[in-house]
């Protein structure tokens, strides 16, 4: 019978203890622990899922040698984010391990033993775990080992999951077990609260800064830094269970043990102690200590908010008092708020990472791809991406906090004193959002901006975010009609499911497209003072649409998430008194809404107008901006070679004459200091083509045939006799490779210089995939638009725009040269023994890389573009190709003596040559 | 005065409150009786506006209150029936803040806060959350914040409940103080003994409907009983209070 009976206990408490293991306050159960434990446990699986998806197609080409060194990373992120995953798990189901109050005070008067209320809860919390740990892993842990290994692998898999998820969980246990044994029992419940908070940005913060196998070089064996890392640990432990060859990790293993063995001692000591001292400490602690009546809340803080809101209403420092104690002195808030500061503190870990690296060893793989960790005390985009993280998180997560209720049913003190217009009281709770949400995140971030960086850049920042706080706010505020705290709340029916990710992404787009913006702005005053006109106008937008619906008469503040379903009855006493805060006669008056035509013929004049002072602006910029940069003076002739005339500029005697052809948007004149040197050996010409320089422009299309006829036709009309050398730079080799298919005998020799080449191995892909028809022609045309407004002159880099490449730019469009013009030059397949010269450059890079990720890519990309050339060196059975590993893509620039050399070089082979085109003029 | 003229309160068409009409005057104390599900705490709930009448109209000084709910609100005091308090707040912040939502003198609202919280004996506690106040010192909290703006009307919805002898005596001579003040005071509980102590007018509901309306004197003599305990169990008890006992002891001995 009094088995029976305890059988019965424990399950009816095993139940009531699975229900409280995650706060019910935030999901929607429904009251069904098991439905709660269903869907975080579908969340995981699905997370399970999309890391096999990721992971595993590249284990199907490597070889077991591969795998067993190259492999770690994986299984090191596997490890991490299975102690990451149970260790939050831990940290949300924190208050639900040891003994509530709560449980004491409810279940110490019915008859049940102590031993079973504990393993009651141990078996939830068991519960709890395993799901997690089964989840997570579920999937995953299927089928990596299988890929990895095989039967060995799967037990040592799991046998060091569950090691790695049981040292998280106890570690936490034991650290909340020794405070409870240790301090008073209210001392103990104000530090807990505490201990959890920075359990939670430890455990984000140690996930997010693990450096991976794309950064950290273990061929030297583990940096002393990475040995600190748990997930390192366990690594060794799965490396040593499976027998694996690579001995960098084994000796890790033994610090895994011992851990593991300590966590799970001082866990199971202090929780089998703290049962019976926890519980005994809540019983005989009266409710009022003598300490409580001696020390207020806070001396401080009254202090201040009186001073510093000396001039506020009284309404709005009721509602600033009120929202800052709730923030401070809730639980369910404030670990809210902190959920929201955990995921800023993750997302600016994985933009700050590298420069919390430095150039430590944990960033050693990554330094040798060429990745450079930006200096800290320079303006960089990562850390000014970390304050609009914060700001934006910051003041969201206010907004969501905001909606959850606090003793909802004590919210009738506010209906009571109900006494001003609901625009005042969201005048009072935007102000109290502006003051204690975002001017601390101000304060900080400006703090860290000027200390670090100071100048006009940390000073133009700051203002940026000023702006970008004030439109988050009244954003987040319009159409917030509750008390905060004080409205009832309907879990689930915000879909945070649905909404969280999408918003996430958004908002993660935002960040980084923004961040660069502003960088770019920050480089020119037009495009400072554009950015400008863009914030002040999403400022008035904010503004207008927070007083819009805040001033709205028929607003009212909600105290109720379902209005109450009662029908008003009809006025028919006449005497305008429809219903309390609806008068029937108001109803009436109130204009009616405007219709969508009446609205979209709103949005399209204000949009239009709005267009119009752009393009005047831009206008107005874009001809300042060509008095200040005028073109140089007129350099060669001009010849006519049918309807249109073409630029060019001969110096020197001699044969081969040697022709220079430009890359794209250029001008010939690039070549005058090369040109003058080589007229010291022959004749040296170079020539704008149609549209560039003081060429007239090209109709459309203008692939490189077309060019490569205009050349012919200049030369013929100009005279210069052949043979010629040409050279041809970027898509200038293209043009040159083309003409030497088309005119055969005029081409005695070539350089290609870093010529546009697509792989053989490549496809060649049409403009805008094929699939956009006119798609080159329209953005010929757009160039064309956007030249004259200065928009074009605002997206290009600032300092590197020549005077003619605004000009040029659009024209440069019509070559063709990503598609047509690749087409032409792969059919060129030979050009028979003709001297050929391929020079290549190694760097082409435009900006550095901003990851180690995209730092190997860009590595990968330039070795391929070596390797690419060599082809263009086999059109020749007489070429070499000359590799510049560390030259920039403009040779001409970066390295004109080699290319001048390379130009000689041919012109004495062609000379040398028994080619009848060798002879000198 | 206080005027409901058939006031009727409906939820989902089942009236909760029909057709009650009465008079709580200036200078006198009205209590308000009836039992659990009868419709009182409704009525004073329509009274402080926090619901709406299905029907009927409630004045104040012949004004119906909800041409200026604002200023019916400005001179109300509320005592709720069920203490409910944000328990973060200390009674001192829970004070404060209520002076602040009624727009008080911030000067003189200290003085009242402090004034207050001496005489209702809980100075020594003001810093203490009221998540660890007994029952009875979130009773005196709620009548401090009722009273700290000088209302002129009191609806006390069991404010009795939970108070210590001393503190219920208090409060006794101080409804009967301010009744002499002029205020308007509707006063709800369950304890008939304080009733007839104090109040010289009762209006008794009875499943929605009022079942008297009438001073206490004029009752007994109406239904020629002594006390109001017998008045009220003739006008609104329904159960056979002896028989229940009897069941209610047979059934837990099973």
């Amino acid at each position: 019978m009094g088995d029976s009976r305890a059988r019965r206990q424990f399950r009816v408490l095993y139940r009531n203890f699975l229900a409280q293991i995650v706060d019910t306050e935030l999901i929607a159960t429904h009251g069904d622990p098991s439905r709660l434990l269903a869907q975080i446990g579908a969340l995981l699986i699905s997370i399970s899922i999309i890391l096999a998806i990721e992971i595993l197609p590249q284990y199907r080409k490597a070889t077991a040698a591969q795998i067993r060194l190259g492999a770690w990373g994986d299984q090191e992120f596997l490890i991490g984010i299975t102690i990451a995953v149970i260790g939050v798990f831990t940290v949300f189901a924190w208050d639900s391990i040891f003994p509530s109050r709560h449980d004491t005070l409810v279940l110490a008067s019915l008859p049940i033993r102590q031993n079973t209320i504990s393993r009651a809860k141990l078996a939830a919390t068991g519960t709890g775990l395993a799901v997690c740990l089964i989840a997570i892993n579920g999937v995953i842990g299927l089928a990596y080992p299988f890929a990895a290994g095989g039967v060995r692998t799967f037990f040592a898999y799991w046998t060091t999951v569950t090691a790695a998820g049981l040292w998280i969980f106890c570690s936490l246990v034991a650290l909340q077990g020794l405070a409870a044994l240790t301090l008073t029992y209210r001392r103990f419940l104000k530090v807990s609260n505490a201990l959890q908070v920075a359990s939670f940005f430890a455990i984000l913060a140690v996930f997010f800064l693990t450096p991976g196998p794309l950064d950290l070089d273990v061929s030297h064996g583990i940096p002393d830094a990475a040995r600190l890392l748990p997930s390192f640990w366990f690594l060794g432990l799965f490396q040593t269970l499976n027998a694996s060859a690579q001995p960098t990790f084994a000796p890790l293993a033994s610090r895994a043990l011992a851990t593991l063995i300590a966590a799970v001692s001082t866990a199971a000591l202090s929780y089998a102690i703290a049962q019976y001292q926890v519980t005994r400490r809540i019983v005989e602690e009266p409710d009022i200590v003598p300490a409580d009546r001696a020390h207020p809340p806070s001396r401080v803080f009254p202090w201040v908010v009186r001073r510093a809101t000396a001039n506020w209403k009284p309404l709005d420092r009721a509602i600033l008092l009120f929202i800052a104690r709730t923030l401070t002195r809730s639980r369910l808030h404030r670990n809210l708020m902190a959920v929201f500061g955990g995921l800023g503190l993750a997302i600016s870990i994985t933009y700050a990472k590298a420069l919390l690296y430095g150039n430590s060893q944990m960033y050693a793989l990554a330094r040798r791809y060429g990745f450079q960790t930006p200096h800290w005390y320079e303006p960089n985009t990562p850390l000014m991406a970390v304050g609009f993280i914060l700001l934006i998180l910051a003041v969201l997560g206010a907004r969501v906090v905001f909606s959850l209720p606090l003793a909802v049913r004590a919210n009738w003190i506010f209906r009571i004193t109900d006494m001003q217009s609901p625009a005042a009281y969201f005048a009072a709770l935007r102000k109290s959002v502006l003051t204690l949400i975002a001017l601390p995140v101000w304060l900080v971030v400006a703090i860290f901006y000027l200390s670090v960086w100071g100048g006009p850049e940390a000073l133009g920042h700051m203002l940026v975010l000023f702006c970008i706080g004030l439109i988050a706010v009244d954003l987040a505020l319009s159409g917030f009609r509750k008390m905060p705290f004080a409205c009832s709340y309907l879990p689930g029916a915000s879909n945070l499911r649905i909404r969280l990710p999408i918003y996430g992404t958004v908002f993660l787009a935002a960040v980084d497209i923004g961040t660069r913006m502003e960088r770019n702005a920050f480089e020119s005053a037009a495009r400072s003072m554009l950015l400008a006109s863009a914030l002040v106008a999403l400022l008035s937008y904010a503004r207008r649409r927070w007083n819009k619906l805040a001033s709205w008469q028929l607003e009212q503040l909600q105290f109720d998430a379902r209005p109450i379903t009662d029908v008003a009855p009809l006025d028919l006493r006449g005497d305008g008194a429809y219903g309390r805060n609806q008068r029937y006669l108001d109803v009436l008056d109130t204009p009616p809404e405007p219709s969508l035509r009446q609205r979209a013929w709103r949005f399209a004049r204000k949009t239009a107008i709005a267009t119009a002072c752009l393009c005047v602006g831009g206008f107005v910029y874009e001809q300042i901006s060509e008095l200040r940069n005028p073109l140089p003076p007129r350099q060669g002739r001009s010849i006519d070679i049918g309807g249109r005339s073409l630029n060019y500029s001969c110096v020197g005697q001699g044969s081969p004459a040697v022709i220079f052809e430009n890359g794209s948007g250029g001008a010939g004149m690039n070549w005058t200091g090369l040109q003058r040197e080589v007229a010291q050996y022959t004749r040296a010409c170079w020539y704008d083509r149609a549209g560039q320089g003081w060429s007239d422009a090209a109709p459309f299309p203008h692939p490189a045939s077309a060019i490569a006829d205009d050349l012919h036709r200049l030369l013929g009309a100009a005279p210069i006799a052949p043979p010629y050398v040409l050279a041809g730079l970027s898509s200038g080799g293209i043009c040159v490779r083309v003409y030497a298919k088309r005119y055969p005998p005029d081409v005695a020799g070539m350089v290609l210089i870093d010529s546009a080449h697509v792989d053989e191995d490549d496809s060649i892909t049409p403009p805008g995939g094929g699939y956009i028809p006119y798609f080159p022609q329209g953005l010929s045309v757009l160039a064309q638009i956007l030249r004259p407004i200065g928009a074009l002159r605002l997206i290009m880099p600032a300092g590197a725009l020549s005077p003619f490449e605004t000009r040029t730019f659009a024209e440069s469009l019509k070559e063709e040269m990503v598609y047509e013009s690749h087409v032409e030059a792969r059919a060129v397949r030979s050009l028979g023994d003709i001297p050929l010269i391929v020079l290549t450059a190694g760097r082409h890079r435009v900006n550095p890389p901003e990851s180690p990720v995209e730092a190997r890519e860009q590595l990968a990309r330039e070795n391929k573009w070596i390797e690419a050339q060599k082809q263009l060196a086999r059109l020749s059975t007489h070429a070499q190709q000359r590799v510049f590993p560390e030259a920039q893509h403009n040779l001409l620039a970066d390295r004109p003596q080699e290319v001048l050399k390379a130009v000689v070089d041919v012109v004495s082979a062609v000379r040398a040559s028994s080619h009848p085109g060798s002879a000198t003029n | 005065m206080l005027e409901l003229r058939g006031v009727t309160k409906r939820f989902s068409g089942i009236p909760a409150v029909d057709n009650v009409s009465f008079t709580a005057h200036a200078g006198v104390v009205t209590g308000y009786l009836g039992p659990n599900g009868s419709g009182k705490s409704t009525t004073i709930k329509m009274i402080t506006g926090l619901l709406e009448p299905s029907e009927g109209s409630i004045l104040y000084n012949g004004t119906p209150i909800e041409q200026d709910l604002i200023a019916h609100k400005m001179r109300l005091g509320y005592v709720p029936e069920e203490s409910q308090l944000y328990p973060h707040l200390t009674g001192a912040e829970f004070l404060e803040m209520v002076g602040q939502l009624r727009a008080l003198d911030e000067k003189h609202l200290r003085e009242k806060i402090d004034g207050l919280l001496h005489l209702f004996l809980l100075y020594d506690d003001r810093y203490v959350a009221m998540s660890s106040y007994s029952k009875g010192m979130r009773q005196k909290i709620l009548l401090a914040a009722a009273l700290l703006h000088n209302p002129e009307i009191l609806l006390l919805d069991e404010p009795f409940t939970g108070l210590d002898i001393n503190s219920a005596l208090v409060l006794r001579n101080l409804i009967q103080e301010l009744a002499r003040r002029g205020k308007v005071i509707l006063f709800s509980t369950h304890e008939l003994d304080i009733v007839e102590r104090i109040c010289s007018h009762v209006v008794i509901l009875h499943k929605g409907r009022l079942a008297a309306d009438d001073s206490i004197e004029h009752l007994r003599v109406l239904m020629s009983l002594p006390k109001l305990e017998d008045i009220f169990a003739q006008l609104a008890v329904e159960q056979d209070t002896e028989k229940v006992t009897g069941e209610i002891v047979e059934l837990i001995e099973l």
